[in-house]
Protein backbone atom coordinates (compact mmCIF):
# COMPACT_ATOMS: atom_id res chain seq x y z
CA UNK A 1 0.00 0.00 0.00
CA UNK A 2 2.81 2.33 0.94
CA UNK A 3 4.59 1.65 -2.32
CA UNK A 4 1.41 2.46 -4.19
CA UNK A 5 1.17 5.78 -2.36
CA UNK A 6 4.77 6.58 -3.22
CA UNK A 7 4.11 5.81 -6.87
CA UNK A 8 0.93 7.88 -6.79
CA UNK A 9 2.86 10.84 -5.43
CA UNK A 10 5.54 10.49 -8.06
CA UNK A 11 2.92 10.26 -10.79
CA UNK A 12 1.44 13.51 -9.54
CA UNK A 13 4.83 15.19 -9.67
CA UNK A 14 5.82 13.63 -12.99
CA UNK A 15 4.77 16.37 -15.41
CA UNK A 16 7.29 18.71 -13.77
CA UNK A 17 10.18 16.35 -14.43
CA UNK A 18 12.56 16.38 -17.34
CA UNK A 19 11.40 14.67 -20.56
CA UNK A 20 11.46 10.92 -20.32
CA UNK A 21 13.47 8.39 -22.27
CA UNK A 22 11.39 7.06 -25.19
CA UNK A 23 12.34 3.50 -24.32
CA UNK A 24 10.56 3.89 -21.00
CA UNK A 25 7.55 5.39 -22.78
CA UNK A 26 7.28 2.40 -25.06
CA UNK A 27 7.63 -0.36 -22.51
CA UNK A 28 6.61 0.65 -19.00
CA UNK A 29 3.12 1.32 -17.68
CA UNK A 30 2.51 4.97 -16.76
CA UNK A 31 2.84 4.62 -12.98
CA UNK A 32 6.07 2.68 -13.12
CA UNK A 33 7.37 4.96 -15.83
CA UNK A 34 6.83 8.03 -13.68
CA UNK A 35 8.51 6.45 -10.68
CA UNK A 36 11.48 5.35 -12.74
CA UNK A 37 11.76 8.76 -14.39
CA UNK A 38 11.86 10.38 -10.97
CA UNK A 39 14.63 8.05 -9.84
CA UNK A 40 16.56 8.70 -13.04
CA UNK A 41 16.32 12.41 -12.45
CA UNK A 42 17.52 12.07 -8.85
CA UNK A 43 20.46 10.04 -9.99
CA UNK A 44 21.35 12.55 -12.65
CA UNK A 45 21.18 15.35 -10.10
CA UNK A 46 23.55 13.39 -7.87
CA UNK A 47 26.09 13.07 -10.68
CA UNK A 48 25.42 9.38 -11.24
CA UNK A 49 25.23 7.65 -14.63
CA UNK A 50 21.60 7.10 -15.59
CA UNK A 51 21.90 4.51 -18.35
CA UNK A 52 22.23 1.56 -15.94
CA UNK A 53 19.07 2.69 -14.19
CA UNK A 54 17.07 2.77 -17.40
CA UNK A 55 18.61 -0.55 -18.34
CA UNK A 56 17.56 -2.07 -15.02
CA UNK A 57 13.99 -0.90 -15.52
CA UNK A 58 13.91 -2.44 -18.99
CA UNK A 59 15.38 -5.68 -17.66
CA UNK A 60 12.62 -5.84 -15.07
CA UNK A 61 10.01 -5.20 -17.72
CA UNK A 62 11.25 -8.00 -19.94
CA UNK A 63 11.22 -10.29 -16.93
CA UNK A 64 7.62 -9.25 -16.14
CA UNK A 65 8.59 -8.02 -12.67
CA UNK A 66 6.15 -6.02 -10.59
CA UNK A 67 6.45 -2.28 -10.35
CA UNK A 68 7.52 -2.56 -6.71
CA UNK A 69 10.29 -4.95 -7.57
CA UNK A 70 11.60 -2.78 -10.37
CA UNK A 71 11.68 0.24 -8.11
CA UNK A 72 13.37 -1.69 -5.31
CA UNK A 73 16.01 -2.89 -7.75
CA UNK A 74 16.63 0.66 -8.92
CA UNK A 75 17.01 1.88 -5.34
CA UNK A 76 19.66 -0.79 -4.74
CA UNK A 77 21.41 0.10 -7.97
CA UNK A 78 21.39 3.81 -7.20
CA UNK A 79 22.92 3.13 -3.80
CA UNK A 80 25.68 1.08 -5.41
CA UNK A 81 26.31 3.77 -8.02
CA UNK A 82 26.52 6.35 -5.27
CA UNK A 83 28.97 4.25 -3.29
CA UNK A 84 31.11 3.78 -6.39
CA UNK A 85 30.97 7.48 -7.21
CA UNK A 86 32.05 8.34 -3.67
CA UNK A 87 34.91 5.84 -3.77
CA UNK A 88 36.14 6.87 -7.21
CA UNK A 89 35.56 10.62 -7.05
CA UNK A 90 33.45 13.19 -8.83
CA UNK A 91 35.64 13.26 -11.94
CA UNK A 92 35.75 9.50 -12.51
CA UNK A 93 34.29 8.50 -15.88
CA UNK A 94 30.78 7.04 -15.93
CA UNK A 95 32.11 3.73 -17.24
CA UNK A 96 34.27 3.30 -14.15
CA UNK A 97 31.42 4.20 -11.83
CA UNK A 98 29.18 1.65 -13.53
CA UNK A 99 31.81 -1.07 -13.34
CA UNK A 100 32.44 -0.10 -9.72
CA UNK A 101 28.76 -0.38 -8.87
CA UNK A 102 28.64 -3.87 -10.41
CA UNK A 103 31.65 -4.87 -8.37
CA UNK A 104 30.05 -3.56 -5.19
CA UNK A 105 26.88 -5.45 -5.97
CA UNK A 106 28.89 -8.61 -6.46
CA UNK A 107 30.47 -8.18 -3.03
CA UNK A 108 33.48 -5.87 -3.34
CA UNK A 109 33.96 -3.31 -0.58
CA UNK A 110 33.91 0.28 -1.88
CA UNK A 111 37.30 0.84 -0.21
CA UNK A 112 38.83 -1.65 -2.61
CA UNK A 113 37.78 0.55 -5.53
CA UNK A 114 39.54 3.49 -3.97
CA UNK A 115 42.68 1.49 -3.30
CA UNK A 116 42.91 0.07 -6.80
CA UNK A 117 42.32 3.46 -8.35
CA UNK A 118 45.08 4.87 -6.15
CA UNK A 119 47.56 2.21 -7.17
CA UNK A 120 46.65 2.03 -10.87
CA UNK A 121 46.48 5.77 -11.46
CA UNK A 122 46.30 6.51 -15.18
CA UNK A 123 46.16 2.83 -16.04
CA UNK A 124 42.54 2.92 -14.91
CA UNK A 125 40.34 0.48 -13.07
CA UNK A 126 38.19 -0.93 -15.84
CA UNK A 127 40.36 -3.96 -16.57
CA UNK A 128 40.82 -4.95 -12.90
CA UNK A 129 37.08 -4.60 -12.36
CA UNK A 130 36.29 -6.65 -15.46
CA UNK A 131 38.56 -9.40 -14.15
CA UNK A 132 36.92 -9.13 -10.73
CA UNK A 133 33.51 -9.63 -12.33
CA UNK A 134 34.71 -12.64 -14.25
CA UNK A 135 36.35 -14.28 -11.22
CA UNK A 136 33.27 -13.83 -9.06
CA UNK A 137 31.01 -15.14 -11.80
CA UNK A 138 33.17 -18.28 -11.87
CA UNK A 139 32.80 -18.89 -8.15
CA UNK A 140 35.76 -17.11 -6.61
CA UNK A 141 34.52 -15.57 -3.33
CA UNK A 142 34.23 -11.79 -3.57
CA UNK A 143 36.76 -11.17 -0.80
CA UNK A 144 39.36 -13.40 -2.45
CA UNK A 145 38.71 -11.84 -5.86
CA UNK A 146 39.06 -8.34 -4.36
CA UNK A 147 42.37 -9.22 -2.78
CA UNK A 148 43.58 -10.78 -6.00
CA UNK A 149 42.92 -7.75 -8.17
CA UNK A 150 44.36 -5.39 -5.58
CA UNK A 151 47.40 -7.60 -5.15
CA UNK A 152 48.03 -7.59 -8.87
CA UNK A 153 47.67 -3.83 -9.02
CA UNK A 154 50.15 -3.39 -6.18
CA UNK A 155 52.54 -5.68 -8.03
CA UNK A 156 52.39 -3.39 -11.06
CA UNK A 157 50.39 -5.78 -13.23
CA UNK A 158 49.64 -4.65 -16.78
CA UNK A 159 46.30 -5.17 -18.49
CA UNK A 160 47.85 -8.15 -20.24
CA UNK A 161 48.85 -9.61 -16.87
CA UNK A 162 45.29 -9.28 -15.65
CA UNK A 163 43.98 -10.97 -18.79
CA UNK A 164 46.53 -13.75 -18.41
CA UNK A 165 45.51 -14.39 -14.82
CA UNK A 166 41.88 -14.53 -15.73
CA UNK A 167 42.48 -17.02 -18.53
CA UNK A 168 44.57 -19.25 -16.29
CA UNK A 169 42.09 -19.21 -13.45
CA UNK A 170 39.22 -19.90 -15.84
CA UNK A 171 41.10 -22.87 -17.20
CA UNK A 172 41.93 -24.17 -13.71
CA UNK A 173 38.31 -23.89 -12.63
CA UNK A 174 37.08 -25.53 -15.79
CA UNK A 175 39.37 -28.44 -15.01
CA UNK A 176 37.97 -28.77 -11.48
CA UNK A 177 40.20 -26.61 -9.29
CA UNK A 178 38.59 -24.86 -6.32
CA UNK A 179 38.00 -21.30 -7.54
CA UNK A 180 39.26 -19.40 -4.49
CA UNK A 181 42.49 -21.30 -4.11
CA UNK A 182 43.18 -21.17 -7.82
CA UNK A 183 42.73 -17.40 -7.94
CA UNK A 184 44.86 -16.87 -4.84
CA UNK A 185 47.69 -19.02 -6.10
CA UNK A 186 47.69 -17.73 -9.64
CA UNK A 187 47.76 -14.18 -8.33
CA UNK A 188 50.98 -14.88 -6.47
CA UNK A 189 52.43 -16.63 -9.49
CA UNK A 190 51.52 -13.62 -11.60
CA UNK A 191 53.42 -11.21 -9.36
CA UNK A 192 56.42 -13.51 -9.30
CA UNK A 193 56.24 -14.23 -5.60
CA UNK A 194 55.84 -17.91 -6.22
CA UNK A 195 57.39 -19.75 -9.11
CA UNK A 196 54.95 -21.49 -11.41
CA UNK A 197 56.74 -24.76 -10.63
CA UNK A 198 55.65 -24.47 -7.02
CA UNK A 199 52.01 -24.71 -7.91
CA UNK A 200 52.26 -27.19 -10.73
CA UNK A 201 51.18 -26.76 -14.34
CA UNK A 202 48.48 -29.38 -14.86
CA UNK A 203 45.05 -29.17 -13.26
CA UNK A 204 44.13 -31.25 -10.21
CA UNK A 205 44.02 -34.99 -10.74
CA UNK A 206 47.74 -35.18 -10.31
CA UNK A 207 48.64 -34.12 -6.76
CA UNK A 208 51.03 -31.18 -6.79
CA UNK A 209 54.61 -31.99 -5.92
CA UNK A 210 55.61 -29.44 -3.33
CA UNK A 211 58.61 -27.38 -4.30
CA UNK A 212 60.14 -24.30 -2.81
CA UNK A 213 59.85 -21.10 -4.87
CA UNK A 214 63.28 -21.67 -6.38
CA UNK A 215 61.98 -24.79 -8.04
CA UNK A 216 63.74 -27.37 -5.92
CA UNK A 217 61.66 -30.05 -4.21
CA UNK A 218 61.14 -29.09 -0.59
CA UNK A 219 61.62 -31.53 2.24
CA UNK A 220 58.64 -31.86 4.50
CA UNK A 221 59.25 -30.52 8.02
CA UNK B 1 27.23 -47.48 2.06
CA UNK B 2 28.26 -44.18 3.62
CA UNK B 3 28.00 -41.20 1.28
CA UNK B 4 31.70 -40.50 1.52
CA UNK B 5 32.55 -43.94 0.26
CA UNK B 6 30.63 -43.56 -2.98
CA UNK B 7 32.79 -44.47 -5.91
CA UNK B 8 32.63 -44.19 -9.65
CA UNK B 9 30.03 -46.98 -9.66
CA UNK B 10 27.51 -44.53 -8.24
CA UNK B 11 28.06 -41.26 -10.08
CA UNK B 12 24.88 -39.69 -8.70
CA UNK B 13 26.02 -40.25 -5.12
CA UNK B 14 29.45 -39.03 -6.01
CA UNK B 15 27.93 -35.82 -7.40
CA UNK B 16 25.92 -35.39 -4.22
CA UNK B 17 28.98 -35.89 -2.07
CA UNK B 18 30.87 -33.33 -4.12
CA UNK B 19 28.03 -30.83 -3.75
CA UNK B 20 27.96 -31.41 0.01
CA UNK B 21 31.66 -30.71 0.15
CA UNK B 22 31.28 -27.49 -1.78
CA UNK B 23 28.38 -26.39 0.41
CA UNK B 24 30.42 -27.09 3.52
CA UNK B 25 33.43 -25.23 2.09
CA UNK B 26 31.29 -22.22 1.34
CA UNK B 27 30.28 -22.10 4.98
CA UNK B 28 33.83 -21.83 6.22
CA UNK B 29 35.37 -18.48 6.90
CA UNK B 30 37.33 -17.27 3.90
CA UNK B 31 40.78 -17.55 5.45
CA UNK B 32 40.03 -20.96 6.94
CA UNK B 33 38.78 -22.18 3.58
CA UNK B 34 41.81 -20.87 1.76
CA UNK B 35 44.21 -22.38 4.31
CA UNK B 36 42.45 -25.73 4.15
CA UNK B 37 42.59 -25.84 0.36
CA UNK B 38 46.21 -24.82 0.16
CA UNK B 39 47.17 -27.43 2.76
CA UNK B 40 45.04 -30.41 1.90
CA UNK B 41 44.29 -29.97 -1.79
CA UNK B 42 47.30 -28.11 -3.11
CA UNK B 43 49.57 -30.00 -0.68
CA UNK B 44 51.72 -27.03 0.18
CA UNK B 45 53.90 -26.88 3.25
CA UNK B 46 53.18 -24.26 5.88
CA UNK B 47 56.28 -22.37 4.78
CA UNK B 48 54.96 -22.19 1.23
CA UNK B 49 51.52 -21.17 2.46
CA UNK B 50 53.05 -18.46 4.57
CA UNK B 51 54.97 -17.10 1.61
CA UNK B 52 51.80 -17.28 -0.48
CA UNK B 53 49.35 -15.66 1.88
CA UNK B 54 51.57 -13.47 4.03
CA UNK B 55 50.09 -15.01 7.18
CA UNK B 56 52.22 -16.50 9.95
CA UNK B 57 52.68 -20.24 10.20
CA UNK B 58 50.94 -20.55 13.59
CA UNK B 59 47.97 -18.58 12.29
CA UNK B 60 47.78 -20.83 9.25
CA UNK B 61 47.96 -23.98 11.38
CA UNK B 62 45.12 -22.64 13.52
CA UNK B 63 43.03 -21.88 10.45
CA UNK B 64 43.56 -25.35 9.02
CA UNK B 65 42.72 -26.92 12.38
CA UNK B 66 39.52 -24.92 12.68
CA UNK B 67 38.55 -25.65 9.09
CA UNK B 68 39.04 -29.38 9.62
CA UNK B 69 37.00 -29.30 12.82
CA UNK B 70 34.14 -27.53 11.11
CA UNK B 71 34.25 -29.75 8.05
CA UNK B 72 34.19 -32.81 10.26
CA UNK B 73 31.10 -31.53 11.99
CA UNK B 74 29.30 -30.49 8.79
CA UNK B 75 30.24 -33.49 6.66
CA UNK B 76 30.18 -35.99 9.50
CA UNK B 77 26.48 -35.21 9.81
CA UNK B 78 26.01 -35.85 6.10
CA UNK B 79 27.74 -39.18 6.37
CA UNK B 80 25.53 -40.41 9.15
CA UNK B 81 22.28 -39.08 7.72
CA UNK C 1 52.00 -36.61 4.77
CA UNK C 2 50.85 -33.70 6.84
CA UNK C 3 52.70 -32.25 9.73
CA UNK C 4 49.63 -31.56 11.82
CA UNK C 5 47.18 -33.81 13.59
CA UNK C 6 44.26 -32.89 11.37
CA UNK C 7 44.83 -35.60 8.81
CA UNK C 8 42.10 -38.17 9.13
CA UNK C 9 40.00 -40.28 6.85
CA UNK C 10 37.18 -37.83 6.28
CA UNK C 11 39.51 -34.97 5.50
CA UNK C 12 41.48 -37.21 3.17
CA UNK C 13 38.31 -38.15 1.28
CA UNK C 14 37.28 -34.50 1.03
CA UNK C 15 40.69 -33.60 -0.33
CA UNK C 16 40.65 -36.46 -2.82
CA UNK C 17 37.29 -35.39 -4.11
CA UNK C 18 38.42 -31.80 -4.53
CA UNK C 19 41.53 -32.88 -6.37
CA UNK C 20 39.72 -35.13 -8.79
CA UNK C 21 38.94 -33.64 -12.18
CA UNK C 22 35.25 -33.04 -12.81
CA UNK C 23 34.12 -35.79 -15.15
CA UNK C 24 31.33 -35.23 -17.59
CA UNK C 25 28.51 -37.70 -17.43
CA UNK C 26 29.73 -40.68 -19.50
CA UNK C 27 26.29 -41.11 -21.07
CA UNK C 28 26.46 -37.51 -22.23
CA UNK C 29 29.89 -38.09 -23.72
CA UNK C 30 28.51 -41.00 -25.70
CA UNK C 31 25.63 -38.89 -27.04
CA UNK C 32 27.89 -36.05 -28.08
CA UNK C 33 30.36 -38.39 -29.73
CA UNK C 34 27.55 -40.12 -31.62
CA UNK C 35 26.29 -36.75 -32.81
CA UNK C 36 29.73 -35.70 -33.92
CA UNK C 37 30.43 -38.98 -35.70
CA UNK C 38 27.25 -38.55 -37.73
CA UNK C 39 28.70 -35.38 -39.19
CA UNK C 40 31.09 -35.66 -42.11
CA UNK C 41 34.64 -36.50 -40.99
CA UNK C 42 36.07 -33.26 -42.31
CA UNK C 43 33.66 -31.23 -40.18
CA UNK C 44 34.62 -33.22 -37.12
CA UNK C 45 38.27 -32.45 -37.84
CA UNK C 46 37.45 -28.77 -37.92
CA UNK C 47 35.44 -29.02 -34.71
CA UNK C 48 38.30 -30.74 -32.91
CA UNK C 49 40.79 -28.16 -34.07
CA UNK C 50 38.43 -25.39 -33.02
CA UNK C 51 37.96 -26.93 -29.60
CA UNK C 52 41.65 -27.32 -28.89
CA UNK C 53 42.86 -23.97 -30.17
CA UNK C 54 41.83 -20.58 -28.80
CA UNK C 55 39.72 -18.75 -31.37
CA UNK C 56 39.53 -14.99 -31.69
CA UNK C 57 35.80 -15.19 -32.36
CA UNK C 58 34.46 -15.86 -28.90
CA UNK C 59 31.48 -18.10 -28.42
CA UNK C 60 29.27 -17.53 -25.38
CA UNK C 61 31.95 -17.34 -22.77
CA UNK C 62 32.97 -20.93 -22.20
CA UNK C 63 36.64 -21.45 -21.61
CA UNK C 64 36.64 -24.81 -19.90
CA UNK C 65 34.67 -27.98 -19.52
CA UNK C 66 32.40 -26.43 -16.95
CA UNK C 67 29.12 -27.44 -18.49
CA UNK C 68 28.04 -30.49 -20.44
CA UNK C 69 25.43 -28.58 -22.42
CA UNK C 70 28.05 -26.00 -23.28
CA UNK C 71 30.35 -28.65 -24.66
CA UNK C 72 27.56 -29.90 -26.90
CA UNK C 73 26.96 -26.39 -28.15
CA UNK C 74 30.62 -25.85 -28.88
CA UNK C 75 31.17 -29.10 -30.70
CA UNK C 76 28.06 -28.71 -32.80
CA UNK C 77 28.79 -25.05 -33.52
CA UNK C 78 32.26 -26.10 -34.55
CA UNK C 79 30.75 -28.19 -37.29
CA UNK C 80 28.48 -25.55 -38.72
CA UNK C 81 29.73 -22.03 -38.17
CA UNK C 82 33.44 -22.22 -38.78
CA UNK C 83 35.05 -20.21 -41.50
CA UNK C 84 38.49 -21.83 -41.41
CA UNK C 85 39.90 -19.34 -43.86
CA UNK C 86 38.86 -16.23 -41.98
CA UNK C 87 41.61 -14.13 -40.52
CA UNK C 88 41.46 -13.00 -36.92
CA UNK C 89 40.10 -10.95 -35.24
CA UNK C 90 36.69 -11.41 -36.74
CA UNK C 91 35.69 -8.36 -38.64
CA UNK C 92 34.11 -9.89 -41.71
CA UNK C 93 31.49 -12.44 -42.61
CA UNK C 94 29.41 -13.85 -39.83
CA UNK C 95 27.11 -16.84 -39.56
CA UNK C 96 24.32 -14.90 -41.23
CA UNK C 97 26.53 -14.16 -44.21
CA UNK C 98 26.32 -10.41 -43.65
CA UNK C 99 29.50 -8.42 -43.13
CA UNK C 100 29.35 -6.68 -39.75
CA UNK C 101 32.37 -4.64 -38.73
CA UNK C 102 33.40 -4.55 -35.10
CA UNK C 103 33.47 -1.02 -33.69
CA UNK C 104 36.58 0.21 -31.91
CA UNK C 105 36.53 -0.65 -28.19
CA UNK C 106 34.20 -3.54 -29.02
CA UNK C 107 34.46 -7.17 -29.86
CA UNK C 108 32.24 -9.39 -31.95
CA UNK C 109 30.75 -12.11 -29.80
CA UNK C 110 28.75 -15.04 -31.07
CA UNK C 111 25.84 -16.11 -28.91
CA UNK C 112 24.85 -19.73 -29.35
CA UNK C 113 22.03 -21.81 -27.96
CA UNK C 114 21.26 -25.43 -28.72
CA UNK C 115 17.44 -25.63 -28.73
CA UNK C 116 16.13 -28.20 -31.21
CA UNK C 117 12.49 -27.81 -30.10
CA UNK C 118 12.37 -24.04 -30.28
CA UNK C 119 10.58 -22.07 -32.97
CA UNK C 120 12.25 -18.80 -32.03
CA UNK C 121 15.22 -17.74 -29.91
CA UNK C 122 16.32 -14.22 -29.06
CA UNK C 123 19.12 -12.89 -26.90
CA UNK C 124 18.35 -10.06 -24.49
CA UNK C 125 20.80 -8.10 -22.40
CA UNK C 126 22.19 -4.79 -21.35
CA UNK C 127 23.39 -4.20 -24.90
CA UNK C 128 19.94 -4.22 -26.49
CA UNK C 129 17.68 -2.80 -23.78
CA UNK C 130 16.62 -6.35 -22.88
CA UNK C 131 14.28 -6.21 -25.86
CA UNK C 132 13.41 -9.65 -27.25
CA UNK C 133 12.49 -8.14 -30.63
CA UNK C 134 15.91 -6.65 -31.28
CA UNK C 135 18.31 -9.59 -31.58
CA UNK C 136 16.79 -12.81 -32.83
CA UNK C 137 19.06 -15.80 -33.34
CA UNK C 138 19.14 -17.73 -36.55
CA UNK C 139 18.83 -21.51 -36.67
CA UNK C 140 21.52 -23.30 -38.60
CA UNK C 141 20.49 -26.19 -40.81
CA UNK C 142 22.14 -28.80 -38.59
CA UNK C 143 19.46 -29.46 -36.00
CA UNK C 144 18.60 -26.87 -33.40
CA UNK C 145 21.72 -24.72 -33.17
CA UNK C 146 20.76 -21.06 -32.94
CA UNK C 147 23.29 -18.28 -33.21
CA UNK C 148 23.81 -14.59 -33.77
CA UNK C 149 26.83 -12.29 -33.75
CA UNK C 150 26.71 -9.08 -31.74
CA UNK C 151 29.20 -6.30 -31.28
CA UNK C 152 29.71 -5.74 -27.55
CA UNK C 153 31.56 -2.89 -25.92
CA UNK C 154 34.40 -3.82 -23.58
CA UNK C 155 33.34 -4.59 -20.05
CA UNK C 156 30.87 -6.78 -18.28
CA UNK C 157 27.52 -7.62 -19.84
CA UNK C 158 24.55 -9.55 -18.54
CA UNK C 159 22.23 -11.42 -20.87
CA UNK C 160 20.01 -14.43 -21.35
CA UNK C 161 17.99 -16.12 -24.07
CA UNK C 162 14.23 -15.91 -24.57
CA UNK C 163 12.87 -19.04 -26.21
CA UNK C 164 9.57 -18.99 -28.11
CA UNK C 165 8.88 -15.49 -26.84
CA UNK C 166 8.15 -16.64 -23.32
CA UNK C 167 10.73 -18.94 -21.76
CA UNK C 168 13.63 -17.33 -19.91
CA UNK C 169 16.80 -19.32 -20.43
CA UNK C 170 20.20 -18.31 -19.09
CA UNK C 171 23.13 -19.46 -21.19
CA UNK C 172 24.04 -23.00 -20.08
CA UNK C 173 27.58 -22.37 -21.30
CA UNK C 174 28.23 -19.19 -19.32
CA UNK C 175 28.83 -18.18 -15.72
CA UNK C 176 25.81 -16.87 -13.85
CA UNK C 177 25.53 -13.37 -12.46
CA UNK C 178 25.94 -13.63 -8.71
CA UNK C 179 22.99 -11.40 -7.92
CA UNK C 180 19.53 -11.42 -9.39
CA UNK C 181 17.00 -8.68 -8.85
CA UNK C 182 13.97 -10.18 -10.51
CA UNK C 183 13.98 -13.91 -9.89
CA UNK C 184 15.24 -14.78 -13.38
CA UNK C 185 19.00 -15.36 -13.41
CA UNK C 186 21.28 -13.74 -15.99
CA UNK C 187 24.43 -14.96 -17.61
CA UNK C 188 27.63 -12.92 -17.62
CA UNK C 189 30.10 -12.25 -20.38
CA UNK C 190 33.15 -10.06 -19.96
CA UNK C 191 34.51 -8.57 -23.14
CA UNK C 192 37.78 -6.86 -23.86
CA UNK C 193 41.00 -6.47 -21.88
CA UNK C 194 42.09 -9.76 -23.39
CA UNK C 195 44.53 -8.57 -25.98
CA UNK C 196 48.22 -8.70 -25.14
Amino acid sequence: MRQFLVIAMLVAVAPALVAQDPRLEARLDPATRAAVAALVDSARAAGLPTEPIIDKALEGTTKRASSDRIIAAIHTLSADLQAARTALGATAPDGDVIAGASAIRAGAQPEILEQIKGVRGKAGISVPLAVFADLVARGVPADTASNVILHLAEGGASDADYAGLERTVARDIGAGAPPGASAAIRARVSTGEVGAAAVGGPPPGVPATPKDPKGKPASRP
Amino acid sequence: MALGEASAEHPAERREWREEIHRALERLEADQREAFLLKHVEDLSYEEMSALTGAGISALKMRVKRACERLRVMLGEVQHA
Amino acid sequence: MHDDDQHDELIARVADELRAPVALDPAFDARVMAEVRRAAPSRWQRALRWWTEPRPLRVSPLTGLACAAGVAALLVVGTVSLRPASPSPMKGAVATGVAVPAEPGSEMVQFVLVAPQASSVAVVGDFNDWDPRRTPLRAEAAGGVWSVNVSLRSGQHQYAFVVDGKEWRPDPAAPRAVTDDFGSPNSVIVVGGKST
